[in-house]
């Protein structure tokens, strides 16, 4: 199967901290390019 | 078998031989729930249950029983409305008791089943890991240092701990073969729409299944069949099984071997099959749920951010920025995924591959106290689960090894072909049985 390259879990403070900036759609982009690229979303063979 | 767990069936023959009846056994998971409280498997218990329990012992005595389930005590996952209760769907805020029952509530009612708990979950069943620091999270009977799984943690821990004979829940990513899977229980995520899902808190658009979380296949097959409302044959399994080749990779050793040793053992030597589509499962799911959630819990974010878990306002809120190309992918995978197995499943009757792609990962105490959004191990978990959520294809998870920490297999059919799959793992029932873990109220 294709997993998601790996990143530290998100927990705490730092888990909360990104759950308020996620709402905002700069910091939200930010993470899901990150999100995109671990994940080879842009890699999903169309066919 | 190393022992006999109380399941559906077995009730129902100690009822026929007059050894039991549905009074002394609600009152026994009743006193179970109660000393097993501290592990937060069950929510709330339902009020009236023992009055139904009443009249099933009464319809029994007179040789007149509803059904299959007459008497028998059923626990559901708290998305899924009993009249009268909230579904918190895992929340602390969803509170408005539920004007009535869920379709599949109604059903288990009409078969003469005794709804009697609500069970904890996953908020919003977002994740397949069952850490809600909100409601609290349930104890792994097997091993209270790892996560109970989820989303329907709580439904398979009151099985696995002796609280519930058998329990429902709900799966949009694996959220009833997960948490089976790692407490040692068989559970069936049955074929898209098989199983009406009005009055059931939803996450996705076209992704969530109900279906059983229970001891036996035999159990699994009786729920179903009042689920679905139509009979299954028990025909035994002879058909052709092949073993699903990219489900191993990224898997556990230890669950690999596991997979591979049951299905030689019961099988005997199998083709291994590629499904190269149906290894993206993830990517996709994830653009499916996020995208999806929007329209099912979307209102949740907007109005109630501050109350929602950080793992599912994070989850919620990168869902907001996937774009229409993201989901056109998606979608297009998704539909390539469903004619690879449907085309893999013209040749075989049955796919097999591990239930999970990691044993239970151990719970952080962080993540007990406020949540925990960990992809690495959502992924390692549930990649292979996401499969047939994608493709609809029903799908069981049974046991496959005998001694130590549980580990399973799942079986995959063709649509509508949950008789096949049930039969196929009765066969892995057979050689491995269920096992009781040390944790036990019952």
């Amino acid at each position: 199967m294709h997993l998601p390259k790996a990143s530290p879990p998100l927990r705490g403070a730092l888990l909360r901290l990104l759950s308020r900036l996620t709402a905002h759609a700069f910091f939200r982009n930010l993470l899901l390019a990150k999100v995109r690229k671990d994940a080879r979303i842009h890699e999903l063979p169309i066919q | 078998m190393s022992s006999s767990p109380e399941g559906a069936q077995a009730l129902a023959d100690a009822y026929r031989s007059g050894k039991d009846d549905p009074v002394r056994a609600l009152l026994r998971c009743l006193a179970a729930i109660d000393r097993g409280e501290g592990d937060r498997a069950v929510l709330c218990k339902v009020p009236g249950a023992a009055v139904e329990a009443e009249a099933a012992r009464a319809r029994l005595a007179a040789g007149k029983p509803l059904g299959l389930l007459d008497g028998i005590p059923i626990a559901v996952k708290d998305c899924i409305d009993v009249q009268g209760l909230p579904s918190t769907n895992g929340t602390s805020f969803l509170q408005t008791p539920a004007a009535a029952d869920a379709v599949l509530v109604q059903r288990l009612r009409k078969a003469g089943a005794i709804v009697f708990a609500k069970c904890a979950m996953h908020e919003l069943g977002i994740q397949p890991t069952g850490v809600n620091p909100i409601q609290g999270t349930p104890v792994n009977p097997w091993d209270p240092k790892r996560i109970p799984g989820g989303s329907s943690s709580g439904s398979a821990v009151a099985v696995a701990s002796g609280l519930a004979p058998v329990a429902i829940g709900t799966d949009a990513g694996g959220s009833v073969r997960v948490p089976a899977a790692l407490n040692g229980l068989v559970g069936l995520k049955p074929t898209f729409g098989a199983v009406p899902l009005d009055g059931v808190a939803g996450l996705t658009l076209d992704l969530d299944h109900a279906g059983p979380i229970a001891w036996t296949v035999e159990d699994a097959a009786r729920i179903f069949e009042v689920l679905a409302a139509r009979p299954l044959a028990r025909a035994p399994f002879t058909g052709k099984v092949a073993l699903l080749a990219d489900f191993l990779i990224g898997t556990e050793d230890a669950l690999v071997n596991a997979a591979r040793e049951a299905v030689l053992a019961v099988f005997g030597p199998v083709d291994e099959v590629a499904t190269p589509l149906c290894a993206w499962a993830t990517a996709v799911e994830f653009v499916i749920v996020g995208t999806d959630a929007q329209q099912t819990c979307g209102h949740l974010l907007r109005d109630h951010a501050a109350e929602l878990g950080a793992d599912t306002r994070t989850i919620l809120n990168l869902g907001r920025g996937l774009a229409a190309r993201d989901r056109a992918r998606a979608d297009a995978v998704r539909n390539g995924m469903r004619r690879e197995l449907g085309a893999l499943l013209e040749r075989y009757e049955v796919l097999i591959g591990p239930a999970v792609g990691a044993q239970a990962p151990l719970l952080h105490k962080g993540a007990l106290a406020c949540g925990e959004l960990d992809v690495g191990k959502i992924a390692n978990l549930a990649a292979v689960t996401f499969v047939t959520n994608l493709t609809g294809h029903p799908c069981c998870v049974v046991p496959c090894v005998r001694e130590g920490a549980p580990m399973s297999v799942q079986i995959i059919g063709r649509h509508g072909a949950e008789a096949t799959v049930l039969a196929a793992a009765r066969r892995i029932e057979q050689a491995f049985g269920p096992r009781r873990p040390p944790r036990w109220y019952g």
